[in-house]
């Protein structure tokens, strides 16, 4: 019975002990998860006449604050006509400053002809963009309404499915003070799509950018929209990477960055 | 309306007419004689009066032709005439005293005139059965899967669920031996001449004779015995033996203990049979399914170990009577209550507390169990401040009524009710905000028991299910918010269910399922939103068949389940351009279905073999192939599975499951049944199974679900090694698995497919798991128990760099579980001190006191990654990091 005793004394000890430990839900841990370099290639090519640009860069490790661009990649760019009459190189010389490469002359791009870039890099690995069709400029009315916003109207095409990014740009004094950006879809075929727009005082001119882009795109930015508000939690799917409409010819595997092929219009309103 | 007139006859008109009028009446003439013939025979003075117990059949057959004026006919070569008959008869007819006399015998006789002919009917008549069922002597308990074997033989039969069994013998005498774990074998000599209805008690053996308790092989854990490979048994004895977190015996926790058995993550609800998603588990509580079988997030199962009273745990062939799962079934049995004393027994914990009681409520054929369970952490919280509002805790409770009609019949009646309950509240001076969440299992299962014939058994049952979840929330502070949500599923189920029994060799059952489901997603009231999520209904059909024989070496267990299933309306479909992937972006309309319009149907045979060879009574080799249907798929977020996730039927856009597995086993057993050893490989693939895309809106409630997800496919294999130590002072056991478990998502649109289309490990991947259970008698009084487990670290998705667009940084994220957490491993230690029995006293009792995650390893529940002031951070979320020590008082009385 004795030998009971002091094994209950002894396991209410530990029992005390073990409670002052405390409990810590959870902890920060240091980041050692295999860094896999990647690159990522961005870039439009709209409707209006002007130098074609495009970003590469590679990414760096998570934990690290950068930026690593790729200054020696060969870019060109490609054309189809409507007629689908045989591949036109636009151009391939294209000068590079900290990971932008700027077409060296100006370009007509034409509405209807179908678009796409390649690019090599150093050690070989190449990329291809999506063969996208170039969409036309969709214009864009402003009116004020009673209740003092301001609609922007867009003439979308009647049994088209279209794809829309937008930019709403605050300027003030010819500064940019904020902005705004969205996706706008309309498989559904609405009757009327607009955007209306209240954040607006007084000396301020608001820009309202609209891009008609394809379906990858519109994806590609739709993820980098999403990545922005969640993270990688108990709660959540894995967040998507920014895909869009970029291949790896070499290994034939989906990669980072997009080069959309789009329409552009804008309005400006000054208040 | 047509009238027939028989009671008169007309005469014909013409002479053809006449001629054939006249056969009609002769005939009728004849007839009329022959009748009046057999009338004459019938009621001659042939009356008899006799009262013979064992009388020789010479004897009777003598007084018989003495009483009466008929004489018997027999060949004295076929016919034994100095057997034995019993036969009590007053002023009978002689056709019935006949018919009384040779009712149990191979004697079949025909009366022509005044003879009675004798003659042996065929030899197939000479055998007889023996069934009934058997019995806990102590508690009138039915024991399920005891052996009843013909000693020196080697064949017998086992028990099913209700304790029945059927053996079909030719005439002899046998020595039936009868056992089962933790039970005195009984040997039983049986003269079979007849049919016989047998009900066997078994005597439970006293602790202290535990070394002779495994008498035979069949009684340990051996695998040579089924011709089902990957079947486990537990039997809860086992299960509170085992130590466990704060000393509640945990019955999903002792499944964690198997091999091939894994958990997401330490402290998540659910278990992985076999590289299987948690819901491809068809968790069965007196045959009712269960949706959530965890109380407390995961940490607790819901199943109350005083409750219950077998455990069956099918995770590689599986029988044809069970489907609707991709992976594994659980089959959970309650008790049927104490039919001849009434008993207690409860166990007092530091945080939760258990009772239950038992016993007849007509001696030896009604009886009831209620047993429940309370946490008390709320008790608690008054007194930690900031906490003093917080509402936590679960409960259970199980009851059953069994009523034993008579030899033929028998009813259970059984339910179970599970809920947790949190709430908080948060007061301050501007502000008043509560928060409230649930969740419950509620069960009634209604079981009719019937033996159309002693080698005919068949079972009725009706089973009402419902899994429940609701939160609500309260917010005074400024805009004054109220909502809740409510999700449910609710289960109606008919099952009848018939076993026969052909003789010791050959055995079938069949039977039918049907389930008609309903599933509320969510039943919104807010003051916010006007959100309203259609509810779903679908009806699911089975019928199976299966045959199990024997030969002399080789086993077969052949089964054939052919299932149906219907998405039913009313309800809206949304529809999508097919040139797009699936997203809220590309729906471009809905279709409307009506109520009880079906909506998409599937069905499909899913054939079952298992195969087994006995190189010897101690070795075997085995085969098998499943092949499984799942019609409804838990949806739940990629790393872990919470109360709130949600059931969703197949219909238009998410095809059922479907679970191909192939697998082969060895099972040895040493010569005196000590050691049991078994090896066993499986290969599985999966089609249709449900993945959240990237980025999904995991907690988003919508009509619209289907673009969240993506369909996949996958293989997993792996290796089983089992170890058991039944005998000694030590006992216990030892496994290790190796296992792989891929996926690969199947799109035609590169944006939805997962590390484009590649494979990827899944959540349930787990290379290596190593798992050791043992323990040990120290004394009388005195028992150590101790598990360890090692696991390979769960796969994880995190980010793996970094770039810059429009000046924001971004994250690139590895593959979909491209990297893992930790390796997780553990373990408990427990120490039982059972004083001796007070003999003036009915009260037992024994305290369990030990350490769950005794050296403090900080095994991960999920990892978290952000971006926080543009630094990547990566945390581990743990709930147990320190030793848990527990003190339970178990008692009985």
């Amino acid at each position: 019975m004795k030998s009971l005793k002091y094994t209950c004394l002894i396991f209410i000890l530990l029992i005390l002990l073990t409670s002052c430990s405390g409990f810590n839900l959870e902890e920060d841990i240091p980041y050692n998860f295999e860094f896999q370099e990647q690159v990522f290639i961005t870039g439009l090519l709209t409707n209006e006449f002007g130098f074609v640009s495009l970003d590469i860069q590679k990414s760096i490790p998570a934990n690290t604050i950068g930026f690593n661009p790729v200054n020696d990649a060969k870019v060109a760019l490609y054309t189809k006509g409507v007629s689908n009459s045989g591949t036109v190189l636009v151009t391939d010389s294209f000068t590079v400053n900290n990971g932008r490469y700027t077409s060296s002359q100006e370009i007509t791009p034409t509405v209807g002809n179908t678009y796409w870039t390649e690019i090599t890099l150093e050690d070989g690995t190449q990329f291809k963009s999506d063969e996208e069709i170039l969409k036309p400029a969709i214009a864009l009315t402003i009116t004020e309404t009673p209740n003092e916003s301001i609609r922007v109207t867009i003439a979308d095409p009647i049994d088209e499915e279209n794809f829309y990014l937008f930019y709403v740009e605050y300027f003030k004094d010819d500064n940019l003070i904020s902005d705004d950006r969205g996706l706008i879809d309309d498989i559904n075929d609405e009757s009327e799509l607009y955007l209306n727009i209240i954040n607006h005082n007084e000396g301020v001119t608001v820009k309202v950018s609209l891009y008609n882009i394809n379906f990858n795109t519109f994806q590609f930015y739709n993820n980098s929209l999403f990545q922005g508000e969640n993270e990688v939690d108990i709660f959540f799917a894995p967040l998507r990477n920014l895909y869009g409409n970029i291949i790896n010819t070499s290994t034939n595997k989906i990669a980072l960055g997009n080069f959309g092929i789009v329409g552009f219009s804008s309005v400006i309103k000054d208040f | 309306m047509k009238i027939n007139l028989f009671g008169a006859i007309r005469c014909p008109k013409n002479n053809d007419q006449k001629a054939l009028f006249l056969m009609k009446l002769s005939f009728l003439f004849y007839a009329i004689c022959c009748f009046q013939l057999i009338a004459f025979n019938t009621f001659a003075q042939n009356k008899v009066t006799l009262d013979i117990e064992n009388g020789s059949l010479e004897s009777i057959i003598n007084q018989i032709e003495a009483q009466t004026t008929y004489n018997f006919v027999f060949n004295n070569d076929v016919i034994d005439v100095q057997q034995n008959f019993s036969l009590k008869v007053v002023e009978k007819d002689i056709n019935r005293t006949i018919d009384l006399l040779f009712k149990r015998s191979s004697i079949s006789y025909k009366i022509k005139k005044k003879l009675v002919i004798l003659s042996q009917v065929k030899k197939l008549s000479n055998n007889f059965t023996i069934s009934g069922v058997i019995t806990d002597a102590d508690t009138g308990e039915t024991l399920l899967g005891a052996n009843v074997i013909l000693k020196d033989k080697g064949k017998g039969a086992i028990t099913n669920a209700y304790g029945f069994y059927s053996i079909t013998l030719p005439k002899e005498t046998y020595i039936l031996e009868i056992s089962y774990l933790g039970y005195a074998t009984k040997d039983i000599e049986i003269e079979l001449k007849e049919d016989i209805k047998l009900t066997i008690e078994l005597e439970p053996s006293l602790s202290n004779l535990d070394e002779i308790i495994i008498a035979s092989n069949r009684s340990s854990k051996s695998q040579v015995t089924s011709v089902l490979s990957g079947r486990t048994k537990l039997r809860t004895s086992e299960i509170k033996r085992l130590p466990s977190l704060l000393g509640e015996p945990d019955i999903t926790r002792a499944l964690l203990t198997q091999a091939g058995i894994s958990t997401t993550r330490e402290g998540s609800t659910g278990f992985s049979a076999r590289g299987g998603n948690i819901d491809q588990n068809l968790v069965l509580l007196d045959e009712a399914p269960l949706y959530n079988s965890s109380h407390l997030f995961g940490f607790f199962s819901i199943f109350n170990a005083d409750a219950i009273k077998d455990v069956t745990l099918y995770k590689g062939e599986i029988p044809a009577r069970f489907g609707g799962r991709g992976s594994s079934v659980l089959d959970i049995r309650q008790k049927n209550g104490n039919t001849k004393h009434f008993k207690g027994e409860g166990g007092l914990g530091l945080l939760f507390s258990r009772l239950t009681l038992e016993g007849p409520i007509v001696k030896d054929k009604f009886s009831f169990l209620l047993s429940g369970r309370r946490s008390y952490f709320d008790l608690f919280f008054p007194f930690i401040e900031g906490a003093e509002d917080t509402k936590f805790h679960f409960y259970d409770l199980n009851t059953k009524l069994s009523w034993n009609i008579n030899e033929n019949n028998t009813l259970y009646a059984s339910g179970f009710f599970g809920a947790d309950i949190i709430g908080l509240e948060e007061e301050s001076n501007d502000n008043e905000s509560s928060i409230g969440a649930n969740w419950s299992n509620a069960t009634t299962t209604l079981r009719w028991n019937h033996v159309f014939t002693n080698k005919l058994f068949a079972n009725f049952t009706g089973v009402y299910s419902k899994y429940n979840f609701s939160i609500d929330e309260k917010d005074a502070l400024g805009e004054a918010v109220e909502q809740s949500a409510k999700r449910s599923i609710d289960n109606f189920i008919l099952k009848p269910d018939f076993t026969y029994y052909q003789s010791p060799t050959t055995k079938m059952r069949f039977g039918l399922n049907s389930t008609l489901y309903k599933f509320i997603p969510a039943d919104i009231s807010s003051t916010q939103t006007d959100l309203q999520i259609d509810d779903e209904k679908a009806l699911e059909l089975a019928v199976y068949y299966s045959i199990e024989k024997e030969w002399n070496k080789l086993s077969v267990l052949g089964g054939l389940r052919y299932s149906w299933f219907a998405n039913l309306g009313p309800g809206d479909v949304t529809l999508y351009n097919p040139d797009f992937p699936q997203t809220t972006n590309t729906a471009i309309g809905t279709k409307n279905y009506s109520k009880n319009e079906i909506i998409k149907q599937y069905a499909g045979f899913e054939p079952r073999l298992s195969l087994k060879y006995n190189f010897n009574d101690r070795k075997a080799f085995k085969l098998g192939y499943n092949r499984m249907f799942q019609y409804i798929h838990l949806i739940s977020n990629a790393n872990s599975s919470l109360p709130f996730d949600l059931w969703k039927p197949s219909g238009t856009y998410i095809d059922p499951l479907e679970v191909n597995q192939f697998s082969a086993g060895y099972a040895y057993d040493s010569q005196k049944g000590n050691y049991n050893l078994s090896i066993e490989g499986y290969f599985k693939t999966f089609n249709n199974i449900v993945e959240y895309k990237n980025g999904a809106r995991t907690l988003s409630l919508s009509n619209t679900l289907e673009t969240e997800l993506v369909p996949a496919k996958g293989f997993a294999y792996g290796l089983e090694l089992t170890a058991h130590k039944n005998r000694g002072k030590l006992t216990g056991n030892a496994n290790y698995t190796y296992s792989v478990a891929k996926r690969k998502t199947v799109s035609d649109f590169s944006t939805e497919r997962i590390n484009d289309g590649a494979y990827f490990p899944s959540n349930f991947d787990r290379p290596h798991m190593f798992n050791i259970t043992t323990s040990y008698k120290l004394s009388k009084k005195w028992e150590m128990g101790a598990f360890f487990t090692y696991q390979t670290g769960g796969p994880t998705t995190q980010p793996n760099g970094r770039l810059t667009f429009n000046d924001d940084t971004f994250l690139t994220y590895s593959d979909r579980n491209a990297y893992r957490v930790s390796d997780t491993h553990r373990m408990d230690i427990s120490f039982t001190y059972t004083p001796e029995d007070n003999p003036k006293t009915k009260w037992q009792g024994s305290w369990n006191f030990g350490f769950y995650n005794i050296y403090g390893n900080n095994n991960a529940f999920s990892t978290r990654s952000r971006l926080d002031n543009d630094v990547v951070r990566i945390s581990e979320i743990s709930f147990i990091v320190a030793p848990i020590p527990f003190i339970t008082y178990n008692f009985k009385f």
